[in-house]
């Protein structure tokens, strides 16, 4: 970490859920075409419905929205650039799993049951399942993106 | 030809080759997006370990 605070701050742009990442290119586009300060504009997949702008002032941030698309305002306040961090650091998918985990499958055909983790592979960054409420132990095997904790190791 | 994301550096483009890194390692099976603008004085890209101008994924799989 560097001792210097930074000369930028993060500003949250409430945005049309859907088109977070089209308001990113048209905003990047006025940004570079009109000269406005604006360093980088960011838009994940976790945050619906907004976008986070980083620019050394407020005022260029409303200047860059105004009379934007899908754009529906700015949000009072500065983002914090530590809440934003596990956005930017690609942490391992199968971060929190392992064998006996309880997970909820949040993706795909089984979207919404329950599993329990019977294998994980840190390579390949998949889990092999076994859904709880099936009749019989059917192992699947899926990509550890598709499943999401719910309960630690089950005795 | 469609958008692609580098494994590597991360920088989505439609070539078949990255024009940062020079990698062939590209996904088109990634998540986020983050433009930067100012490398230099970006303090999100420099925690994200970027140094160039352009458009990047935050997850590549």
């Amino acid at each position: 970490m560097s001792g210097e605070a930074p000369r930028t701050s993060l500003y949250a742009v409430k945005v049309t859920i859907g088109q977070e990442k089209a308001v990113v290119e048209m905003l990047a586009d006025r940004a570079a075409t009109e000269g406005i300060p604006i360093t980088a504009i960011l838009s994940a997949a976790e945050l619906k419905g907004y976008i986070i702008i980083e620019s050394p002032t407020p005022h260029h941030v409303d200047e860059l929205i105004r009379g934007m698309r899908h754009v529906r305002g700015r949000v009072q306040g500065v983002v914090d650039y530590a809440e934003v961090d596990r956005y930017l650091q690609a942490r391992p998918a199968v971060e929190g799993l392992a064998v006996g985990t309880i997970v909820e499958i949040i993706a795909g055909p089984f979207k919404g049951m329950q599993a329990k983790v019977m294998n994980v592979d840190k390579v390949k960054e998949e889990v092999t399942i076994e859904i709880l409420e099936a009749s019989y132990t059917l192992p699947i095997t899926v990509h550890a993106d598709y499943v999401r904790p719910i309960k630690g190791v089950s005795p | 030809m469609s958008e692609k994301a580098c494994r590597n550096c991360r920088l989505i483009t439609r070539d078949r080759v990255c024009p940062n890194c020079r990698s062939s390692d590209l996904s088109e099976d990634f998540t986020g997006l983050l433009v930067v603008l100012d490398p230099e004085n970006s303090e999100l890209a420099k925690r994200a370990g970027i140094k160039k101008k352009g458009r990047y994924a935050l997850r590549v799989r």
